[in-house]
């Protein structure tokens, strides 16, 4: 049932991110080709380059700002509007629901970085006005990582844990927007506004929290607890370790944030 | 077997307002009834809470001897009463839809009922008319070999060929082990089709009869019989 | 014959009398298979329950009966149909009387008044 949900919202979401893309890829392209052509003392020229070049990376900028925007405009629309009448209808979980939002905004975001990346590749093809190479420097960075991962090989755990994380991180973001959504939708008017300052809500229990937690590791008992097990760990574990804290953490926050989703779908929809 | 829909003490309050009040209820199986009462007796509530939408506040309700979930949206076929499909879709897309979540869609049914009311598979949703795109929604709901169908006001702003055109898709359908309940205010035009009746006031039962029986009982209409009880 | 019945009385009584009528004049012979009770209910555009009822109650009057396998048939026994036709000629007579009579005239009038009629209806045919 997942992956047909998955699938729908697929299907309801692309539409909107082709031309975005499209256009992205069109201005890198334009700007590689302006970046061929000398035009040195041409000024109509230069300035439709300078146009160009900003505008490009506008786009860039705009392309994230729609793909966060969309995509917890979908969550509300699809689960508490109109469309909600036949989501949740359907014979599937309030949680594969959840599911099925989280992994496709994760995909946009991703789609969107992936995008981008290529872009910037097609920008930085070596022109006349401007010659650095993001592709260069991103190769040398994976060539000395790769290199890092054969001298010892047991970074290949801090790699995938780090993978883990970053994953775990970007669920959670997505979470935190989708859970303010949800909780808006329990008033009559303003749910946007209510939204809002939910998330803002939440932005400062996690800053308290980690304010908390920070205050916390400097008690000379907890100190001496993490040095001691800092010592009795190598260069790997203590970063697995680390890592490990931090997943832990967004893992719990998934946590308590599904089940906030959870009982608001089951227990208070409130379809407009 | 089990009644379709057994309801024992069900309430339903909001902030300020009781939806439904202390409703018991049996409906069995085949059966056509009819959800009567006015603007704010409970009617959608009810049907809402038969589909999963809303939680009681206290009370029992099962379908087919189940909680409402996952299971119970399995063998359920609710047609709202405003538009929910997403506008740019069209009738394929519509009916891969309701096939790829539904065991019990008939696709052939669908498909034949498509073909004699002239849509045509790639015509979006934006583009119908209003009586056009009810009888789009109308075909996916009825295409379901669901054991309970929960009507919100499936004829209310369709022309009459549209709506006698409904009635008898609602009358072939017919299946003994099924029961169709229709909520609506065009009792004059439902009332031929129906077994059962149930009048709703201000989220109470006030009476759930066979038709004929009320007919004879009361010696008019069911329409009579609501106008009168329901005087203004 | 359109199906007629109205919503200010048991539906099914009304069903099961426009069934008598289709049996009594030649739209379902005597000793013939019925439609089906779905194409009944589609036909009349009433619930297939309600038709059931009325089907029920001429099964008990005698006027129909089920083979198991077969399905449903008028009977056929000419004369349950003739008895059928001349009550509800009957009735109609009744009917015909008493308006007559509140119109004012005596039941000797209105059985002259008929023949005239009738008389007319044969010189124009």
């Amino acid at each position: 049932m997942l992956s047909k949900l998955i699938h729908y919202d697929f299907r309801s979401t692309g539409r909107a991110f082709g031309p975005t893309y499209l256009v992205v890829l069109a201005l890198s392209v334009l700007y590689t080709i302006l970046n061929h052509i000398p035009h040195a003392n041409s000024r109509p020229l230069t300035a439709l380059f300078d146009i160009i070049c900003g505008l490009y990376i506008l786009s860039l900028f705009a392309m994230f700002l729609l793909t966060l925007i969309f995509c917890i405009k979908y969550f509300y629309d699809n689960l508490f509007k109109d469309e909600g009448y036949l989501m949740h209808t359907l014979p599937v979980t309030p949680a594969q629901l959840l599911w099925s939002k989280i992994i496709i905004g994760g995909v946009w975001t991703l789609a969107s970085c992936a995008v981008a990346f290529v872009s910037l590749w097609i920008a930085s093809l070596p022109g006349i006005r401007s010659d650095i190479r993001y592709d260069r420097e991103f190769l040398q960075f994976c060539q000395q990582a790769l290199n890092k991962l054969a001298e010892n090989p047991e970074y290949i755990g801090v790699l995938l844990l780090s993978i883990l994380t970053i994953i775990a991180g970007l669920i959670f973001v997505e979470l935190l927007f989708y859970t303010s959504m949800s909780i808006g939708s329990l008033v009559q008017r303003h749910h946007r506004i209510v939204a809002v300052l939910v998330l803002i809500g939440f932005m400062i229990a996690h800053t308290i929290l980690l304010g908390i937690l920070s205050t916390l590791s400097d008690i000379q008992e907890v100190q001496n607890f993490v040095e001691r097990v800092s010592f009795s760990l190598n260069e790997v574990q203590e970063m697995c370790a680390t890592l490990g804290c931090v997943l832990a953490y967004f893992v719990l926050f998934i946590g308590v944030n599904f089940v906030i989703n959870n009982v608001i779908m089951k227990k208070h929809l409130n379809l407009e | 077997m089990e009644p379709i829909l057994q309801c024992s003490g069900l309430c339903k309050n909001y902030v300020g307002k009781t939806a439904l009040q202390n409703v018991n209820l049996k409906v069995e199986r085949g059966r056509i009834v009819g959800l009567l009462g006015p603007n704010g007796s409970g009617k959608s509530t009810l049907i809402k809470l038969c589909s999963g939408l809303l939680t009681p506040s206290t009370g029992i309700l099962s379908i087919a001897g189940m909680a409402p979930g996952v299971e119970t949206k399995k063998i359920v076929s609710y047609l709202p009463e405003h538009r929910y499909l997403s506008d740019w879709m069209c009738a394929k897309d519509l009916l891969t839809v309701f096939s790829d979540f539904y065991a019990d869609f008939d696709m052939s049914k669908a498909l034949d009922m498509l073909q004699r009311l002239g849509i045509s598979l790639s015509s979006r949703l934006r583009t119908m008319s209003k009586g056009t795109r009810e009888k789009m929604q109308l075909i996916l709901v009825m295409s379901r070999n669901a054991q309970l169908y929960l009507l919100d006001e499936p004829i209310g702003g369709v022309d009459p060929a549209t709506r006698d055109y409904i009635l008898n898709t609602i009358i072939s359908n017919y299946s003994e082990n099924a029961t169709v309940i229709i909520s609506t205010h065009l009792i004059a035009d439902v009332e031929k089709i129906l077994d059962e009746v149930i009048f709703l006031r201000e989220g109470s039962v006030l009476l759930h009869t066979p038709a004929d029986e009320l007919r004879e009982h009361e010696g008019k209409s069911v329409d009579a019989c609501f106008r009168e009880v329901f005087k203004c | 014959m359109a199906w007629q019945f109205s919503s200010d009385r048991p539906i099914y009584t009304q069903l099961a009398d426009q069934i008598k009528l289709r049996v009594v004049s030649g739209r379902y012979p005597a000793g013939s298979k019925l439609p089906s009770v779905r194409e009944l209910a589609a036909e009349a555009a009433v619930n297939p329950n309600t038709m059931q009822r009325a089907l029920s109650q001429l099964e008990t009057e005698g006027l129909l009966f089920t083979q198991r396998t077969s399905g449903r048939f008028v009977t056929d026994k000419e004369e349950t149909i003739m008895d059928l036709k001349s009550s509800l000629a009957q009735k109609v007579i009744q009917e015909f009387l008493q308006k007559m009579e509140s119109l004012g005239f005596t039941q000797e009038d209105a059985a002259q008044m008929v023949q005239k009629a009738e008389k007319r209806e044969r010189e124009v045919s």
